[in-house]
């Protein structure tokens, strides 16, 4: 079915107005008038035309803002500018607010025709588009739910199947054997699961979204909580931890709920990979424009050649000390990108045998909002999430 | 008499899993694969305690059969079973990022317990038996 396209004509003449309408009409559009800016921006919120004729020089609204105003009612109406002067200067300046093209005064029926047969083909083009992305936005969100659960839901009957058989007071005695077996499958199906769980998590990190949570917050009363939460495993490993900030730290702006997984995720590393009697230090400071936060291990330290990758998905750093510890090689790469959809930036330093230090760099509340506005911008234009770890600058990138 | 629980979810494996942790206790299970068979079987059978999954037949049918069963009123066919204890069993939290842990028990949620899968089977054995004492 071929679409109806819509045409709103305003022009403060009332012999262009008409002549234009009959001639459109004529080629089959619903074109509708008006006589000036605000009477054609009443009338654009109400039918949402395809395209509209304006002309720039009109009593009330000039034609120039009416462009302007157009967009925010539809981002994707096509708009052709009638000029009376026929001046390439105000044209250009038209075309620069958003106008498609610009039609001089007079014209012919013929030219008409012409230039609003090419702006609704742009308009058909503009609107497919949008469909399509639409789309996609869609299907991924799907996606990511229906794998949710269809990959969730089958781990999940098995280790409960595991659970029940392992539970001899339900299921009945076993063999020593066959209760070592069954526990290791169990295990297994454990670390399938925080796999799948961490897939799902990554996929689930979005700029956007992590825009849509951001507020300003202090970090230290976050930190403490990370802290406080991974006190078992730490007393559970004999690893001390321990919290330094001065008093007065300016708020941080961003999304606490991913953020506090960040910390928690490097510090449990931390405990996890340090030596017996260690420690973890989680200090709190400025740095730069920026509010750093270090977490310091006295662990065993990350082999050189492996510091450029442990921030990659499924990269684990080998060795003795690692082979009996169960990680899904997403954590790090996980903290990466939700601190990158922050603006901010994630560093390692380590010396093997005594052990690392990570710093987050995170922006501070103000800077960051301004930020944020101007990120929107870039990203219309198709800018993406960059996700190199040395083209970031932290807040100091207008990204 | 043994106490009655009637499981509803159309995972037939968590069915049978936990059919299997409550008769161990020798409880007696009825269950049901869907919200609409689960509303049928809570007027045939009148169970002691029902043990409820979110996303059956559509993603929020365990939700609107916990509503319907809790805000029966007098005169309608549900009434007479609107008190029975109401333990909710989900992953639906991983899907849609929802805290259900948090909304449980508010007349938001009417349940009176919640648990995420996979359940430990000792500790929805223990939650189990303190909801029916």
């Amino acid at each position: 079915m071929k679409k109806e396209f819509k045409i709103l004509i305003i022009d403060d003449e009332a012999a262009i107005r008409d002549s234009c309408s009959q001639v459109l009409s004529k080629e089959g559009y619903f074109t509708e008038t008006a006589e000036d800016g605000s009477v054609g921006l009443e009338k654009a919120k109400e039918t949402k035309p395809d395209l509209v004729l304006v002309d720039l020089k009109m009593p009330g609204i000039s034609g120039m803002e009416v462009l302007e105003s157009l967009k925010d009612i539809d981002p994707d109406i096509v708009s052709i500018v009638i000029t009376g002067y026929a001046t390439i200067e105000s044209a250009v300046e038209a075309m620069k607010l958003g106008a498609y093209d610009y039609i001089p005064k007079p014209f012919t029926p013929d030219e008409l025709r012409l230039i609003t047969r090419r702006g609704l083909e742009k308009r058909r083009l503009l609107l497919e588009t949008s469909a399509l992305r639409q789309e996609k936005k869609q299907m991924e969100e799907n996606f990511i739910s229906l794998v949710t659960h269809e990959l969730r839901s089958p781990l999940i009957a098995v280790k409960q199947y595991f659970d029940v058989i392992l539970d001899e007071e339900i299921s009945g005695k076993l063999k020593e054997k066959q209760k070592e077996m069954l526990s290791r499958a169990s295990e297994r199906i454990d670390g399938l699961m925080k796999l799948v769980n961490d897939w799902l998590q990554m996929m689930g990190i979005r700029e956007e979204e992590v825009a849509k949570r951001a507020q300003a917050f202090d970090l230290k009363p976050l930190l403490k909580e990370a802290i406080e939460l991974l006190k078992p495993l730490a007393d559970k490993s004999d690893v001390a931890l321990q919290l330094k900030s001065l008093d007065d730290i300016p708020r941080a702006y961003g999304d606490k709920i991913t953020l506090k997984h960040v910390f928690m995720n490097i510090i449990s590393n931390g405990i996890t990979y340090n030596r017996k009697e260690g420690k973890v230090t989680v200090s709190l400071k400025e740095e730069g424009g920026l509010l750093a936060v270090d977490i310091a291990d006295t662990g065993m330290g990350i082999p050189e050649e492996s510091l450029p990758l442990i921030f990659d998905q499924f990269y684990r750093v080998r060795g003795k000390g690692t082979r009996k510890l169960i990680g899904t090689g997403l954590g790090l790469s996980i903290a990466r990108k939700i601190v990158e959809a922050h603006k901010g930036q994630i560093k390692v330093h380590s010396t093997l045998g005594k052990g690392s230090t990570f710093t987050v760099l995170l922006p501070k509340a103000q800077q960051s909002r301004k930020q944020n506005k101007s990120a929107k911008k870039v990203h219309k234009k198709g800018a993406g999430l960059n996700f190199n770890p040395t083209s970031i600058k932290g807040g100091q990138r207008n990204e | 008499m043994n106490k009655k629980i009637l499981i509803i979810d159309d995972d037939e494996d968590f069915v049978a899993i936990t059919k299997t942790i409550f008769e161990s206790k020798s409880f007696q299970c009825v269950s049901a694969y869907s919200a609409k068979e689960g509303l049928q079987k809570i007027k045939e059978e009148n169970p002691d305690l029902i043990i409820v999954d979110v996303m059956m037949e559509d993603m929020t049918a365990g939700f609107r059969l916990v509503n319907t069963l809790r805000t029966a009123e007098e005169g309608s066919e549900y009434n007479v079973y609107s008190k029975i204890p109401l333990l909710m069993v989900t992953v639906f939290e991983d899907v849609t990022k929802i805290d259900i842990q948090k909304k449980a028990g508010t007349t938001l949620l009417p349940v009176d317990e919640f648990m995420r899968k996979p359940v430990k089977p000792r500790e929805l054995l223990t939650k189990a038996e303190k909801m029916l004492a």
